[in-house]
């Protein structure tokens, strides 16, 4: 089957090369296409992982912006008079918990302060540091980093510019660090949690200016030089195991920064999610290339297996050339054999017609040589009555002659009943029918024990007579008769013989004595037609036995029949033949 | 021997043979049987003569019918078998007895011929000792003993 395939279109090599090359390309595509999705899978973590800082980044100064937007007009109305009131920013600073809180005029000048405006402040407000001049170039709003507090503690500042009419001003406040970065840090965290990340606000120095959690205080450095080092670099990256991202907070000099393992981050394209796919396209490569070692090698057998049916077939057209020889010798055996059953057939029905139409010429021979012998032998000379006589004998034999060829004939065509027969009774009623030539003879039977057997009851009888009669009719002259009848038998077989004291066979008639009118004795020595041992042969052989003799010459014979003791009995003619009415009727 | 009131039963015998018919009708006289004999030559004719047809037909001849007959198994154109069959499955021939006498002996001949009906089955014998023997016991059983339907034209 391969090997057709193979031969009506490619031939195995190219077939082969055909496929190395699609299974090769199908790894290198599938490969690809694992790799690219694996990498555009990690961009979409990392994006989503930063568009989470940029959104902190812009949700903290969104707060800012609006919060200074509204704060722009009341300041305004607060402090835009020619007098800036100390009370009242006293009172500002106290309510809103600020440090202090001062405004300074367009040229830095400070119009007035709280309370807590000390000389520190003086002396920042002096150094005139990027948040201030920030205001006061006209920005809304700008924090400072962290700063050290009067106490220490850590502090922002804030500025704001708003005009007035007597120009733009600006509103310095100084912010509680803990107060504020709580309130980033609670914005924080709101975010999507990712497993170890973390996510802190610092300044630019790399001090904490808000964090979630308690590892990181507000004002503290953060301790993570590499991380320091990358945020100075990039704003987004690796560092070892990490990843990281920064983004800037507008107005402020403050960055959201959040980190994570990448093992947290990349879960999704790592460990088993991330292998799982590639061991699957090693699955599929080590299949492939199995299938492709396997297809080889069934390449290979189809050649092999080409050849081998080429073999095949030349051997089968040649089985099939000599199955087509003996289908016809066989045909020509069968013909010649139902020929052989229907000459057969025809002969046995030839020796019946031909019997009776004998027979019939023969009676009327018969009767009217009586009728004359009747009617006129007063006027018939001595030599023509004893002519006549002659002539009816002749007829008489003729008679007997045809009637044992009919009773042999019939033998064969007859499927007689199959019976249990009782040997010894039948043969009992045998000697009784043989009675007066027994009581003639001045001889006697003996019997012995005989067995029974499976068979046609009337052929058995036949069987018997025959024998018995033969035995009493060859006697010597001047010895009484003796026939002496026994039986055997075991498991498969009945055995009877009939042995006599007559004249015996010599053994070089052995081969004739069974045939069909067969006598070694002239007539007028015994009487008979010569039939008897024919049929004895012929009933034993239906019955799938079988008839022989032994005899010395002179002392005696003994005639042994074996029969199976569950007789089948064996068609002399085709079975389908037997019974045919016209083969049986005159 | 009891005096019949009936006219004497007709005898018909059907046999192809001439020979057997001359035989059996001279058998039937050395037997001093008084009865008339009449012969056909085949099944047919024997039909013809039982269904008066044919020549036996209206202005043919005399189809007197039999007391019984008398019937030989092997014949041309209709065999016995058949003109039996065909007697004894007519509901007003089959009353008519049928004795089979023909030379078979064979055992086939004599269960097929009951079988079809048959009232008897004779032998011919060889010998025409023999043969006027069988004619004389015919004639005393069924002729003497037998009381015989009357015969009726069909």
């Amino acid at each position: 089957m391969f090997g057709s395939v193979a031969r009506s279109r490619l031939s195995p090599r190219v077939t082969m090369g055909v496929l190395v090359a699609v299974v090769l390309i199908a790894l290198v595509a599938f490969a690809g296409v694992l790799v690219s999705s694996e990498r555009s899978a990690r961009g979409d973590l990392e994006e989503r992982f930063s568009d989470r800082g940029v959104a902190s980044a812009e949700l903290i100064a969104s707060l800012f912006e609006s919060a200074s937007g509204t704060a722009q007009m009341a300041n305004a109305e607060r402090y835009g008079g020619a007098e800036v009131s100390a009370d009242a920013l006293a009172r500002r600073a106290n309510d809103a918990d600020n440090r202090y809180l001062l405004v300074l005029d367009a040229s830095g000048e400070v119009l007035g302060g709280s309370p807590g405006v000390t000389p520190r402040v003086r002396r920042m407000l002096a150094a005139r540091p990027p948040y201030i001049r920030a205001a006061l170039a006209g920005r809304v709003f700008t924090l400072s980093g962290v700063e050290s507090g009067e106490d220490g503690r850590p502090e922002f500042v804030y500025s704001q510019t708003f005009e007035t009419s007597f120009g733009r001003r600006v509103l310095v406040a100084g912010l509680d660090g803990r107060l504020i970065g709580a309130f980033i840090a609670g914005s924080l965290r709101r975010l999507p949690r990712v497993r170890d990340a973390r996510i802190f606000v610092v300044d630019a120095s790399g001090t904490v200016v808000a964090s979630p959690s308690r590892a990181l205080r507000v004002g503290q450095r953060v301790d993570d030089a590499p991380l320091l080092a990358a945020l100075r670099r990039s704003r987004s990256g690796r560092i070892g195991d990490r990843h990281f991202t920064s983004h800037p907070i507008a107005g402020t000099p403050w960055r959201v920064v959040r980190t994570a393992p990448n093992s947290s981050l990349f879960a999704s394209v790592s460990g088993l999610n991330r292998w799982g796919p590639w061991a699957l396209f090693a699955a599929f490569a080590i299949s492939a290339l199995a299938g492709l070692a396997l297809g080889r090698r069934i390449l290979r057998s189809a050649v092999a297996l080409d050849a081998a049916n080429a073999r095949l077939a030349s051997t089968n057209a040649t089985l099939a050339v000599r199955a087509r020889e003996l289908a016809d010798v066989n045909d020509a055996l069968e013909w010649t054999n139902t020929e052989l059953g229907r000459s057969n057939t025809e002969l046995e029905h030839y020796a019946s017609i031909a019997s009776h139409d004998l027979q019939e010429p023969l009676r009327k021979i018969q009767m009217f040589a009586e009728r004359l012998t009747y009617h006129d032998a007063e006027n018939l000379s001595e030599r023509s009555r004893d002519y006549l006589a002659r002539m009816s004998g002749a007829a008489g034999r003729m008679q007997d002659l045809i009637d044992g060829l009919l009773s042999y004939s019939r033998l064969a065509r007859q499927e007689g009943p199959r019976a249990d027969v009782e040997l010894d009774v039948l043969a009992r009623d045998v000697v009784g029918d043989l009675r007066l030539a027994i009581t003639d003879a001045g001889g006697r039977v003996e019997l012995g024990s005989l067995p029974s057997v499976a068979a046609d009851p009337v052929q058995m009888r036949q069987l018997l007579q025959n024998l018995i009669a033969n035995g009493l009719k060859f006697r010597r002259e001047d010895v009484a008769p003796v026939v002496r009848v026994e039986g055997t038998s075991d498991e498969d077989t009945v055995t009877v013989s009939v042995s006599d004291n007559g004249i015996g066979i010599e053994s070089r008639f052995a081969d004739r004595i069974f045939e069909v009118f067969e006598r070694l004795h002239p007539r007028t020595a015994y009487e008979g037609t010569g039939v008897g041992l024919a049929v004895c042969r012929r009933i034993a052989e239906r019955h799938g036995g079988a008839i022989s003799f032994t005899s010395v010459p002179g002392e005696g014979s003994t005639f042994t029949v074996t029969l199976p003791r569950h007789a089948t009995l064996v068609a002399a003619t085709p079975p389908h033949q037997q019974r045919d009415p016209r083969a049986v009727t005159p | 021997m009891p005096s019949r009131p009936k006219r004497e039963p007709l005898i018909l015998l059907a046999d192809d043979d001439e020979d057997d018919r001359q035989l059996t009708s001279e058998a039937l006289g050395e037997a001093q049987v008084s009865s008339e004999l009449r012969c056909v030559k085949d099944g047919e004719e024997l039909l013809d003569y039982l269904c008066r047809r044919g020549d036996y037909g209206p202005g043919g001849r005399d189809a007197t019918p039999p007391g019984v007959i008398l019937l030989d198994l092997n014949m041309p154109r209709m065999d016995g078998r058949e003109a039996l069959s065909k007697i004894k499955s007519d509901p007003d021939l089959r009353r008519i007895p049928v004795v089979v006498l023909t030379t078979s002996r064979a055992e086939e001949d004599i269960v097929r011929s009951y079988e079809l009906g048959a009232n008897s089955f004779i032998t011919k014998p060889p010998t025409f000792t023999g043969l006027v023997e069988v004619a004389r016991g015919f004639a005393r059983y069924w002729l003497e003993v037998a009381e015989l339907p009357e015969p009726r034209p069909v």
